[in-house]
């Protein structure tokens, strides 16, 4: 409790400490570099904003994935995003971003998941979050969080039956 | 199967040039922020008048209706926008605690008063600095009179989609959905650098928001306040010459909203 009155967050440390999983979770929502490095750049320039509001590393922690998403989703829902089409392809076949290495191909699948089942996912395989907790980010009831998760895990087996891996 | 995915996202990772260019940005927005608190005078940019043009489109039917409403959109938007460009240095000073969000707001000599939600003292907040103001104004009274006042794109079937640039940087976006046209009704949204984002949902239909019960007045005119606290957003509905709005201010500093608010009662 002591240690939570006196903590302050520092945007550049958190910025060091939790730039992949920005990025990550990000490019999990757009599957599109460009977008994910639009959506990380605005995250931390809120994360400046409301840096005085934050009150623990958790809290910072959670923050950052809970305005990730919203981000991410603010920018696919835009207008701008609506109406307009990118000049080069930037996204691979489709519509995955594999920009690193992608050799088991489960990246790839849960990549084409409809954005329900993915971004539970992601959260819960990569991030370590419990159900509880992905549910209070992406702002759902933890009954709909497991069905997702529970779905979203077969249509997984499915895909990866599919491709024969 | 989790492992594997560990193991592929393990590869990715944010891009060192990405992470610096972000490490400036954030000290600049932080070296701002400090300059808003230290100065009192406003040091804004000032407005300029945006680039506009017209692209050639069909369906001028549809266009006429839609360039009626969004003509009143566009002159919200341009007060908007303004006072987004100009919100470094705000002089606004607020002892708002939390809670405090839904509470009676008063316009009274040129001061906007929240009444604490137990009676309590009003709280004055002073709106804005009047000549920063009056050039925000000035200046979007000559972008009003440029012939052309809407860049629009996509216009396909009924659906028309706006956009309003500052000089060259997509300032401010709107679009009118067809089931909006259909309703007479207009939605635009804008975002500034700073990433606030502004919601204007206007309608013909003065009595759109009647089922809101309104909590506080303006100048004597009711308008329904509330503070979304999980999502962050302060939201405003009220109705002005037969016209119903609904402003909601995203990622924004409480007196931001509150100056934006009171912009549509002056």
């Amino acid at each position: 409790m002591e240690q939570a009155t006196h903590w302050r967050a520092d945007p550049e440390r958190l910025l060091e400490q939790h730039a992949d999983m920005v990025y990550r979770i990000a490019l999990a929502h757009t599957k599109n570099t460009a977008d994910a490095e639009d959506v990380f750049q605005e995250v931390f320039l809120r994360l400046v904003r409301h840096s005085e509001d934050l009150q623990s590393e958790e809290h910072a922690k959670a923050w950052l994935i809970r305005v990730t998403a919203n981000c991410a989703k603010t920018l696919l829902g835009s207008a701008w995003r609506r109406n307009t089409a990118p000049m080069v392809d930037e996204t691979l076949p489709g519509g995955q971003e594999v920009r690193a290495g992608d050799e088991s191909g489960v990246m790839a699948a849960l990549q084409s998941l409809p954005d329900k089942y993915r971004i539970p996912l992601h959260l819960f395989y990569y991030e370590d979050l419990a159900v509880r907790q992905i549910a209070d980010i992406l702002q759902e009831s933890e009954t709909n969080i497991k069905t997702r998760l529970s779905r979203g895990r077969k249509r997984l087996q499915t895909l990866l039956k599919g491709s024969g891996l | 199967m989790r492992d594997e995915y560990r193991q592929d996202m393990d590869k990715v990772h944010a891009p060192a040039a990405l992470v610096e260019k972000t490490r400036l940005l954030m000290r600049e927005e932080a070296q701002k922020i400090q300059a808003d608190k230290a100065q009192q005078a406003p040091q804004g940019p000032e407005p300029q008048a945006p680039v506009l043009a017209v692209a050639n489109g069909g369906k001028k039917r549809t266009l006429r209706r839609v360039t009626s409403l969004a003509a009143c959109l566009v002159v919200a938007a341009g007060v908007v926008g303004i006072l987004l460009l100009n919100r470094g240095g705000d002089t606004i000073q607020t002892v708002l605690t939390p809670g405090q969000h839904v509470a009676e707001v008063q316009l009274q000599n040129g001061s906007l008063h929240f009444a604490n939600s137990d009676n309590g003292p009003s709280i004055p907040f002073s709106v804005a600095d009047s000549t920063r103001q009056e050039a925000g104004r000035e200046a979007y009274l000559a972008y009003l009179g440029q012939p052309r006042l809407l860049e629009y794109e996509g216009f396909e079937e009924q659906s028309f989609t706006g956009y309003v640039w500052y000089s060259g940087m997509p300032l401010i976006t709107g679009e009118i959905n067809p089931e909006s046209v259909t309703n007479d009704t207009g939605v635009f949204t804008y975002q500034n650098g700073a990433g606030e984002i502004v919601t204007l949902t206007l309608s013909a239909k003065g009595t759109l928001f009647d089922a809101q019960k309104a909590n506080g007045e303006i100048d004597k005119k009711p308008v329904y306040t509330e503070y979304d606290g999980t999502n962050g957003v302060y939201l405003a509905r009220f109705a002005l010459s037969g016209i119903s709005y609904q402003l909601a201010g995203e990622s924004m500093e409480q007196e931001t909203f509150v100056r934006l608010l009171a912009t549509f009662f002056e």
